[in-house]
């Protein structure tokens, strides 16, 4: 073999230790624990999303409502409230509301605004004046006076009765007639010494005698049919006299309670017109109060239950009691009946009755004048939520629907309470796909949603905003109590922060996960009787919560130890490769290696994808294979027509397969298959390649990286064994430790690859080679093998076509 | 009914309801040109025997119904009759010592204008019972008992006494000939009784007026009035249950005494 194409000198080398990980620096930030640093409350390193929230809040126009986005477990909610903690002193404490009896139209409840705090001050007036109420009307209804009053009334009109039916019968007595009661009515009848007269005796009365008798009685009957004609006249003057007594009696008693309840709310007009409103109900409708005698005439002695009053009573629907300021309320859950209120119905006698005292606020009536903070997934998965929220923000006002109603699962009289003037910002959090989907689906909510405040995944890893980051580890410490963190706890919590950013030069700003670290670090040390959380201590939690969720990463693992799955880590194969992918399950991502295998002979120039013709492959997947067949075009073989079949296949993958990091894999194991050079097992290969032959970056390296060193570690280390990763790819290491400490001692190795032809070299020993001027490749070169075979296969298939056997099968 | 039935079991008495269907009104149907007044805008109807005869059964029927409903919780006897005859011999016959005769004042004033409602009064009163008024309206169904006494052995202290104990209420005596602080039988009624005894004086004259019956009666929120017969004016009770809208209990003079017994 010509030297030209051995591996050269310049070949690639390993990663020195510090691109593999990258350690805290801390030396700006003079601490021995966390305990003496100074908290950090607010946003940090969210400056973007900061000056969005200002904006949003402070901007006082309709629509301009909050849609925050950004990473899960960041924490937004507390975030925003802390930043408008600060605004919400700054801004009046608003109205209260409660929701009065409507006299009129006891279905629309009216709705009366008061000044902050003094709803509960008009219930309490409207409260003690009830109870007032409720002693003073039974006592003045059986005083002496009502009562004698009220006889005098009844005796009136006996009186006038009595001496109508008493002259009538008195009138009768002088001409020997009787008044009698039939069953169903009245009669006259001759008598004589007070007892009818016998049928007999009437008989045989001479006939003058009987007819003027007759005469007599008929013209009694028309005074008797008078004077009962007249008794409903006299019953209803009855009743408009004692209305009146009532009336007067009910003035009376609650005159000087109404002027009592009033003399708090001189300066409140609206509630001094519900209280004469009340005043002017309880006259006129007093006998709803005054319960019927024993018999059923409508006396007035006995009172009726005090629930008579609740008419009177105030429905408190929000008050601001104590804080000076805008309410800031965060709703978990916005069912619709917890969003804009409820009406509740109590059973009476089977049937469902509600009244003004069964309107309950919403989150949104106590968020008014203030900030209503809801999760937008929460929102759009309870039905009619989101539409009912729309509605609200563009009529400016909350009007509590029964929605029981409107779906006919209630039949039953409902209420219309006054809508409220709505004077709140709503800000809503949600991750970013839901909010780009939204906004796509959802042309109103850039209408109602003008404000978006997007926050970072991660911060530049700068020394000063690694000093920052400590703060907030101190921070977060101090809020949930834990014990204190010494310098190298930081560090490694920090590092942890870089890891989970996947990136070397940053750090994550996903403050649930580092809390979650906390948290278990504080135990760990709790454990070991330690007051200081050391790194040990978070060491051993970062392993912990590994070896936690890891159990499906052992069973892979060891189901390629025991050979169930074939990985092999030593030795070298034509047309097979390691390549590496990333499982993610339940926020534990773990690498595996997968045998990736190469076939190739004469075809139509098709690169055959297996996973894609069983539809295993995802299209990022198939994309990256059929990019191979534009690098294969591009740079061999110009001259000559594609005449290659080749088929990639993923050994023992019985999923889905997604993403592009293997195709670099996929192309060395196809180029290994054309130049028919065996490619080294020991080494595994990620990273996506471009028709160019350039290596691109990955996502989830490091766990790769450990995926491979695993399996190596596990059946021990030669030496030889190491990783390929894309160049770019170097800035995202934060690899394990035991990995770092494997390269140090020279038993593993990652390598950056930039291109194919270096790639190419490092698993065949043989350099790639460049075409040279002459327009060939070096010979012996890995290239000038691949392009000599395709040019044979393009032989091959001109031989058929010669021949007239016609083409080659189409594969 | 409610009352009569009350007042039974409360003094353990048997009821005993009783419609008498008037024979005078069997004597008019006989007359040629007799007809009624109904009412309820029912206008003049001729009476017929028959007709008469099914209306009252018909009322009959349903009054007794409406008496077995209401006298049912009771815990002694009861008994509905119907009876054919005058008034005034059906309830001399029927009536004995120890009897309550219960009269309700007709709501309307035409009833109280017929002559059943004459004979009624005079029949009770001239009965062998004690007589019972009770007034179209109630207003108090708690409350003390009231004795209205001549003097201090009056047998209507005794009666109300007895009343009083059986509905755990204070006996209030307003004695109409003027207090005697040293009567030693008031006294010595309350001691052996247990009974509260409130004593109010009035003149005996006044009571039919209703406002001076009022002021006689001060600030009592009385239930039952128990006066004696003969020793008021004859208008005296009927008086006091319009005016005070509570029933008035009219005993005998004799039987006071077995009545506190």
């Amino acid at each position: 073999m010509d030297t030209a194409v051995t591996a050269p000198g310049t070949a690639l080398q390993p990663l020195r230790l510090a691109q593999l990980y990258r350690a805290t620096d801390l030396s700006s930030l003079l601490f021995s624990t966390t305990a003496e640093l100074q908290p950090i409350e607010g946003l940090v390193g969210q400056a973007r999303a900061l000056e969005a929230i200002r904006f949003g809040t402070q901007v006082g126009k309709d629509g301009f409502n909050l849609f925050v986005i950004g990473p899960n477990g960041a924490r937004m909610p507390d975030a925003v409230k802390a930043v408008l903690a600060e605004e919400a002193r700054a801004r009046p404490s608003p109205s209260d509301w409660v929701y009065v009896n409507n006299f009129v139209d006891a279905e629309r409840p009216v709705a009366i605004e008061l000044p902050t705090g003094r709803a509960r001050t008009f219930h309490d007036a409207m409260h003690k004046l009830i109870d007032d109420l409720k002693a003073a009307l039974p006592a003045v209804f059986q005083s002496e006076d009502y009562q004698t009053r009220r006889g005098a009334i009844d005796e009136s009109l006996q009186k006038k009765q009595s001496e109508a039916f008493s002259a009538l019968r008195d009138k009768a007595a002088e001409k020997d007639i009787v008044l009698l009661r039939t069953p169903l009515g009245f009669a006259l009848a001759p008598a004589k010494d007070g007892q009818v007269v016998p049928p007999d005796e009437f008989s045989n009365w001479p006939e003058s005698k009987r007819n003027e008798i007759r005469a007599t009685i008929e013209a009694l009957e028309k005074d008797l049919e008078h004077i009962i004609h007249q008794l409903p006249q006299w019953e209803t003057q009855r009743r408009d006299e004692v209305r009146q007594l009532n009336r007067d009696t009910a003035k009376y008693a609650v005159d000087q309670l109404i002027e009592d309840a009033k003399s708090t709310f001189r300066d409140l007009a609206r509630v001094v017109q519900h209280i004469e409103t009340v005043r002017t109900d309880l006259v006129e409708n007093v006998a709803m109060f005054v319960g019927k005698s024993e018999s059923e005439d409508g006396d007035t002695a006995e009172f009726r239950p005090s629930n008579v009053f609740d008419r009177y009573e105030i429905n408190v629907l929000v008050t601001q009691s104590g804080d000076k300021q805008a309410p800031i309320i965060e709703e978990l859950h916005p069912a619709l009946a917890n969003l804009i209120g409820r009406i509740e119905y109590i059973p009476v006698r089977g049937a469902l009755v509600t009244n003004f005292r069964l309107i309950k606020a919403g989150a949104i009536h106590r968020a008014n004048g203030g900030y209503l903070l809801l999760d937008a997934r929460s929102v759009l998965l309870e039905p009619f939520s989101w539409a009912a929220l729309k509605r609200m923000l563009r009529q400016g006002k909350v009007a509590i629907e029964d929605i029981g109603r409107f779906l006919g699962f209630t039949s039953t009289v409902s209420l219309e309470p006054d809508p409220i003037p709505l004077n709140v910002k709503v800000i809503l959090f949600g991750d970013r796909l839901l909010y780009f989907l939204l906004a796509a689906l959802d042309p109103e909510l850039a209408e109602y949603f003008k404000v978006l405040a997007d926050f970072e995944n991660d911060l530049a890893r700068t020394p000063e905003n690694e000093a920052t980051l400590a703060r907030l580890v101190a921070t977060l410490a101090r809020r949930d109590g834990l014990k204190p963190l010494d310098r190298e706890a930081v560090a490694l919590v920090l590092e942890h922060a870089a890891r989970s950013a996947e990136h070397a030069g940053k750090l994550s700003l996903v403050t649930e996960q580092l809390r979650e670290i906390l948290i278990e670090a504080d135990f760990g040390a709790g454990e070991a009787k330690r007051s200081v959380i050391s790194r040990a201590d978070v060491d051993g939690a970062l392993l912990a919560r590994i070896r936690r969720a890891a159990r499906l990463r052992d069973r892979t693992q060891e189901a390629i130890l025991e050979k169930v799955a074939l990985i092999d880590t030593a030795g070298a194969h034509v047309g097979q490769i390691n390549g590496l992918s990333v499982i993610e399950l339940g926020g534990f991502s773990f690498g595996r290696p997968t045998r990736i295998t190469c076939q190739v002979r004469p075809g139509s120039g098709k690169v055959v994808d297996i996973e894609r013709e069983v539809e295993l492959g995802g299209p990022v997947h198939s994309k990256g294979v059929l990019i191979l067949s534009g690098f294969l075009a591009g740079r061999y073989a110009l001259d000559t027509p594609m005449s290659l079949f080749a088929s990639l296949v993923f050994e023992q993958s019985y999923g889905g397969v997604e993403g592009d990091s293997a195709s670099s894999a996929e192309l060395y194991a196809l180029l290994s298959a054309l130049a028919d050079v065996p490619l080294r097992q020991d080494l595994a290969v990620t990273g996506s390649v471009n028709q160019h032959g350039e290596i691109q970056a990955i996502g989830g390296v490091n766990e790769k990286i450990e995926g491979f060193f695993d399996i190596c570690e596990k059946r021990g280390l030669t030496g030889t064994q190491g990783v390929l990763i894309p160049q770019a790819n170097v800035q995202h290491l934060m690899l394990r430790k035991d990995v770092i400490d494997a390269c140090a001692t020279g038993r593993f190795a990652v390598y950056p690859v930039a291109t194919i032809n270096e790639g190419i070299a490092l698993l065949t020993g043989i350099a790639a080679g460049d075409r040279g001027v002459d327009g060939n490749y070096p010979i012996g070169g890995i290239n000038q093998r691949v392009e000599d075979r395709l040019r044979a296969f393009a032989s091959v298939r001109r031989a058929f076509a010669s021949q007239g056997a016609g083409a080659l099968p189409v594969n | 009914m409610r009352v009569a039935v009350e007042l039974a079991d409360l003094l353990h008495l048997d009821l005993l309801g009783l419609l008498i269907e008037d024979t005078s009104l069997r004597d008019l149907a006989k007359i040629p040109f007799a007809r009624e007044l109904r009412s309820l805008g029912g206008g003049w109807r001729a009476i017929h025997l028959d007709q008469l005869s099914r209306d009252f059964e018909l009322s009959a029927r349903s009054i007794e119904r409406m008496f077995t409903n209401a006298a049912s919780r009771l815990s002694t006897r009861y008994q509905f009759e119907l009876v054919r005859g005058t008034l005034a011999e059906t309830i001399a016959s029927i009536s004995r010592t120890g009897d309550i005769v219960m009269i309700f004042e007709p709501l309307n004033p035409a009833e109280r204008a017929t002559q059943q409602f004459t004979w009624l009064l005079q029949a009770a009163f001239q009965s062998a019972g004690a007589v019972m008024l009770v007034p179209t309206q109630i207003t108090r169904t708690k409350g003390p008992i009231v004795a209205i006494a001549a003097a201090a052995d009056d047998p209507s202290i005794h009666a109300a006494a007895a009343i009083a104990l059986a509905a755990k209420e204070e006996l209030v005596i307003i004695e109409a000939d003027g207090l005697d602080a040293n009567d030693p039988h008031i006294s010595t009624f309350a001691a052996n009784t247990g009974l509260t005894i409130k004593r109010l004086s009035a003149a005996k004259i006044a009571l039919p007026d209703p406002a001076i019956c009022a002021q006689a009666f001060r600030q009592t929120q009385e239930r039952l009035v128990v006066m004696t017969r003969g020793a008021f004016e004859d208008t005296a009770a009927s008086a006091i249950a319009a005016a005070r809208r509570v029933p008035v209990l009219v005993i005998e003079p004799l039987s006071g005494a077995e009545a506190g017994h």
